[in-house]
């Protein structure tokens, strides 16, 4: 009998001939037509409006009216473009760049006190989250450690002195510092407002935007927000969460300092088993 | 993960950079699991061919829950089935009257590595029920996981684990079996 695991190799292992020129003339059909509807959407867009306003007497009045009141608003919009505009698509695209960051906050936990985080994340392959490896070192010294080569994740507790060990990834530097939660943000999250030139980051032009969390987001990112974006590079320079959805008293989190693409050391992501440690594997 | 998310974000908001980079990340394997499903390449090539024009032209009514991989592969699964219904209709008309026509299209035979123990295999997998042949395809060539094959045949996780344990079962004594001949 042969052993399932090679039947299966096997069919893993069956391969095709592609032809590299049959290839392009595919890809070209495609991006035909994805040209052409790109068109059509926007000559059917514009059509219909056309249909709209001409349809009666009183539109082709207020047509006229719109018209007019565009031409004003270009030129209030000229007036305005000191603030240069910002949309969360410019985040999510600059992400793109991202390939490490370094981040230092300040927590409160639940009986009040405050202590300091340190996060050093650094892109890896394309996972559950947007950051490969990761660790994490709180003033008490508690340790987060996730190695992506190792597909393991440590959490050390130097007051029980325990080493906890998971398979996989399953810590990363924090969901709002994701492009999932940007699209997210982008897509479905309540109240998003904006507002231009806190002055959150000395001698940076910032824009500010809260929002308030759907169930979803709510877990890990607390029941409101604010995320601070430095409108040079449109990446987040600030980001403060509360647990009740008003804004009301201090945030629980604050991440006070955010540095994208540091020289991160290698053995960052490395963790050494204290001797003294109890290990737990889950 | 991460990068299909913004691959189909960007694709949605008009990135034919985005675009090239779908269809070449996926062609390969969705070329693979419609040969295998169908046993026809030219047929295969048709139908990612067509699958992929059509998805170019969803922008507006795109709207993924799962993974973009399993999106791709449950599309042209289906195109796959369909194409392999109008194929039976056809040659059941077929029968009645017109003489048999040998099909010129590509055989996996050709297409695969020139080894006897993959024809062999080819073979076998062309002799195992339908329902179990694309669980074991999906698995393992398309890389689905059990879910996602259940969410596409409509039936629960664990027959969808009884099949494909039962065909390779069924597999491995068919292949016996030519041995032992």
């Amino acid at each position: 009998m042969r052993p399932a695991e090679n039947i299966e190799k096997l069919i893993k292992n069956i391969n095709i001939d592609t032809n590299a020129k049959k290839d392009e003339a595919v890809l070209g059909d495609v991006l035909e037509a994805f040209e052409k509807s790109k068109v059509k959407k926007t000559s059917a867009i514009e059509q219909n409006i056309w249909r709209i306003i001409m349809k009666s007497r009183i539109t082709k009045i207020a047509a006229a009216a719109v018209i007019i009141t565009a031409a004003m608003l270009s030129i209030n919009f000229l007036d305005k473009s000191v603030t240069p505009a910002y949309g969360i698509e410019q985040t999510i695209e600059a992400f793109r760049d991202v390939n490490s960051v370094y981040v230092e906050a300040t927590n409160r936990n639940e009986k009040g006190i405050s202590y300091n985080i340190r996060m050093w994340a650094r892109r890896g392959e394309d996972g559950k989250f947007f950051f490969g490896d990761f660790r994490q070192e709180s003033s008490y010294g508690d340790t987060v450690v996730a190695n992506e080569r190792e597909n393991l994740t440590y959490c050390y507790y130097p007051s029980t002195k325990e080493v906890y060990i998971y398979e996989g990834l399953t810590e990363t530097i924090g969901s709002f510092l994701d492009i999932n939660f940007f699209l997210y943000l982008q897509e479905e999250m309540k109240d998003v407002k904006m507002e231009y030139g806190k002055d959150e980051v000395p001698g940076k032009e910032t824009v500010s935007l809260s929002f308030r969390g759907t169930e979803k987001y709510q877990k890990s990112t607390g029941k409101c927000g604010v995320i601070i974006f430095d409108l040079e590079s449109k990446l987040p320079s600030c980001i403060k969460l509360w647990d009740n959805p008003d804004f009301q008293g201090d945030p629980f989190t604050v991440w006070t300092l955010i540095v994208y693409n540091p020289k991160v050391r290698e053995d960052i992501f490395k963790f050494e088993i204290p001797e003294d440690a109890t290990v737990i594997r889950d | 993960m991460i990068e299909d998310k913004l691959l189909i974000w960007r694709f949605k908001r008009g990135s034919s950079d985005a675009l090239c980079r779908i269809y070449k990340k996926y062609k390969d394997n969705l070329l693979r699991l419609a040969s295998a499903l169908s046993n026809d390449q030219n047929a295969a090539e048709d139908i990612v061919h067509d699958f992929f024009v059509s998805f170019a032209q969803s922008t507006e009514k795109l709207k993924l829950n799962g993974s973009l991989k399993s999106y791709l592969a449950t599309c042209v699964v289906n195109r796959v089935r369909n194409a392999n219904k109008t194929r039976q209709q056809q040659e059941n008309i077929g029968l009645d009257g017109a003489a048999s026509v040998e099909s010129n299209s590509k055989r996996p035979e050709q297409w695969i590595i020139d080894s006897e123990q993959l024809r062999q295999l080819n073979n076998a997998l062309a002799q195992l029920p339908e329902q179990q042949r694309e669980v074991i395809i999906l698995h393992l060539q398309g890389e689905m996981k059990f879910k996602a094959i259940a969410e596409l045949q409509n039936v629960s996780i664990n027959t969808i684990q009884s099949r494909y344990r039962y065909g390779l079962d069924k597999l491995r004594s068919i292949l016996d079996s030519e041995v032992k001949l």
